[in-house]
């Protein structure tokens, strides 16, 4: 069978745990282009542990780009360079013979890194425990139906929550912010009917623990958009802002 | 603490206020604009438009007094923000290429506004302090021109008016983006107006000193 694997020269960030100092490794590896970043990987971490060298860490699940796990930066880029994917779907292809690659952890102060490039994105979690949900009765699926909405703001709504929660616009950001996750997390329910309720509430509680959990604040450079596997659009965080605006002049909840 | 102070502890809250003072200076800009303008008049009108402002008292008083604590507030949320993102991301990235799929001017926002505040300071001591308190009965043209036909006053003047193209180009659309002022029918309209006015006002504040330096070159 003709050999058209290609060879990279792999910088890997490896770090024991969250109170070590980390590091670069260097390995030298020759892979199929057909192969995934993360079958890439695996087959490295073989032959680690074949040499019963400790494997490299990280993080997947669906490995097709729907559950938002498996986020590292590669050559600068959160989800490596190509546009909208997410790092699970970038193969091996993307890179030329004899190229240099770099893969590192998600950075920022909000996400603490578990082990090498495994950080914990937790305070995202918060941000939707704090609001992003609807806690009012809906009813089951069919019952969806009873209000009707336009067709332009169903494609909202589902652009919106097209968002799969993987950190990368935080990652992607110079202010380390996760602005387009909670506009995302805020539009999905603030353009339905069902989501008006709550929905001055809820944008004022996920703002507030956003800012807690040591986000930066958005200078829209829109970095963020631009490296969303989703493409979640920019006009989510105008919303989320006009909301909050909004809110601030005509809610009634005094104590946000 | 009240809802209004923590309001405006908040990220969201700390932008608006960003916006609000930045499009008001932003209007404060056309004005002077507008004013420097005058200067193509010829010595005679641009010296009347000076003693027109100075007649209205202490009309021009307030509005100076609003204008220093526009740009106070503007500045000091500014620096504060521009240093609590900095430490957001305590260990840097090896390689970070996101900052260079974005717009050029979004990148140095904070950047621009401190030379613009530098500039500020300068334009303040070199013109007001000079024109009001220079104590000699100097007319502001006479230390306009003088200064303008100094190459190194002029080229300094002109990178800053760039500077201010610069954050502007950025500026202009981002507020309409932290208002939530924005719609497909009139983002790109918002855009290309906020284009516009970054080579207004760049080139406009730029067109003075080039004129003036060139005209003391010329000898006449
Ligand atoms: C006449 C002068 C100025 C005008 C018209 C102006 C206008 C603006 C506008 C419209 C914005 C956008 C606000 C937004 O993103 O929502 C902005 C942002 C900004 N300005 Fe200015 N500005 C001026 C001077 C300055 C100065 C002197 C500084 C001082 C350091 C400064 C620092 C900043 C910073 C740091 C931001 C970005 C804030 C952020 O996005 O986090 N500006 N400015
Ligand atoms: S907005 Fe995009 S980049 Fe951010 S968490 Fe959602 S899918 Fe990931
Ligand atoms: S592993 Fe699920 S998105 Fe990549």
């Amino acid at each position: 069978m003709e050999n058209h694997n290609i060879n990279l020269t792999l910088n890997i960030w490896r770090q024991e745990n969250p109170s070590t100092e980390g590091r670069f490794d260097e390995f030298k590896v020759s892979t199929s282009p057909d192969a995934s970043i993360l079958e890439m990987l695996d087959e490295l971490n073989n032959t680690l542990e074949a040499k019963g060298e400790r494997p490299i860490a990280f993080e997947s699940d669906c490995r097709e780009g729907i559950c938002g796990t498996c986020g590292v930066v590669v050559n600068g880029h959160p989800h490596g360079p190509l546009p909208k994917i997410a790092t699970c779907q970038l193969h091996m292809r993307t890179f030329k013979n004899g190229e240099n690659l770099y893969i590192e952890p998600f950075r920022a102060k909000a996400y603490n890194i578990i082990k090498d490039l495994i950080v914990d994105r937790s305070p995202l979690d918060k941000i939707i425990q704090s609001g992003g949900f609807i806690s009012i009765n809906t009813g089951s699926a069919p019952d969806a139906n009873i209000h009707p909405i336009s067709k332009e703001t169903a494609t909202i709504a589902i652009e919106a929550a097209e968002c799969i929660g993987c950190g990368a616009c935080v990652a992607a950001c110079k202010n380390a912010s996760a602005m387009l996750f909670v506009s995302a997390k805020v539009s999905q329910f603030a353009v339905l009917p069902q989501g008006q309720l709550e929905r001055y509430d809820r944008v004022q509680a996920m703002v507030n623990t956003m800012d807690e959990m040591g986000f930066g604040s958005c200078t829209n450079t829109y970095a963020c958009e631009a490296e969303c596997p989703k493409g979640v659009s920019i006009t989510n965080i105008a919303r989320m802002n006009r909301d909050f605006l909004n809110a601030k002049i005509s809610s009634h909840a005094l104590h946000f | 603490m009240s809802w209004l102070s923590r309001s405006f502890k908040t990220s969201i809250g700390q932008k608006l206020v960003m916006t609000i003072t930045g499009l008001l200076l932003f209007f404060f800009l056309f004005v002077h604009l507008a004013g420097n303008f005058t200067i193509w008049g010829g010595e005679a009108f641009f010296t009347r438009y000076v003693s027109t402002l100075e007649s209205l008292g202490n009309f021009t008083h307030f509005i100076e007094v609003g204008l220093a604590l526009l740009f106070i507030v503007h500045i000091f949320f500014g620096l504060r923000l521009a240093l609590q993102n900095a430490e957001k991301r305590p260990i840097q990235y090896k390689v970070y290429e996101s900052n260079n799929l974005i717009d050029f001017s979004a990148r140095y926002t904070w950047q621009t506004g401190v030379l613009i505040l530098v500039f500020l300071v300068v334009h303040l001591i070199t013109f007001w302090y000079l024109y009001k308190f220079g104590g000699e009965g100097r007319e502001l043209f006479e230390i306009v021109t003088t200064w303008f036909a100094n190459p190194l006053y002029s080229l300094f003047y002109i990178i800053i008016m760039i500077a201010l193209g610069i954050h502007l180009q950025h500026g202009f659309q981002s507020a309409f983006q932290t208002l939530g002022w924005t719609h497909p029918k009139f983002t790109p309209i918002i855009e290309k107006l906020g284009t516009f006015i970054a080579w207004l006002f760049g080139l406009g504040f730029s067109l003075i000193p080039i004129y003036f330096y060139f005209s003391a070159i010329g000898g006449n």
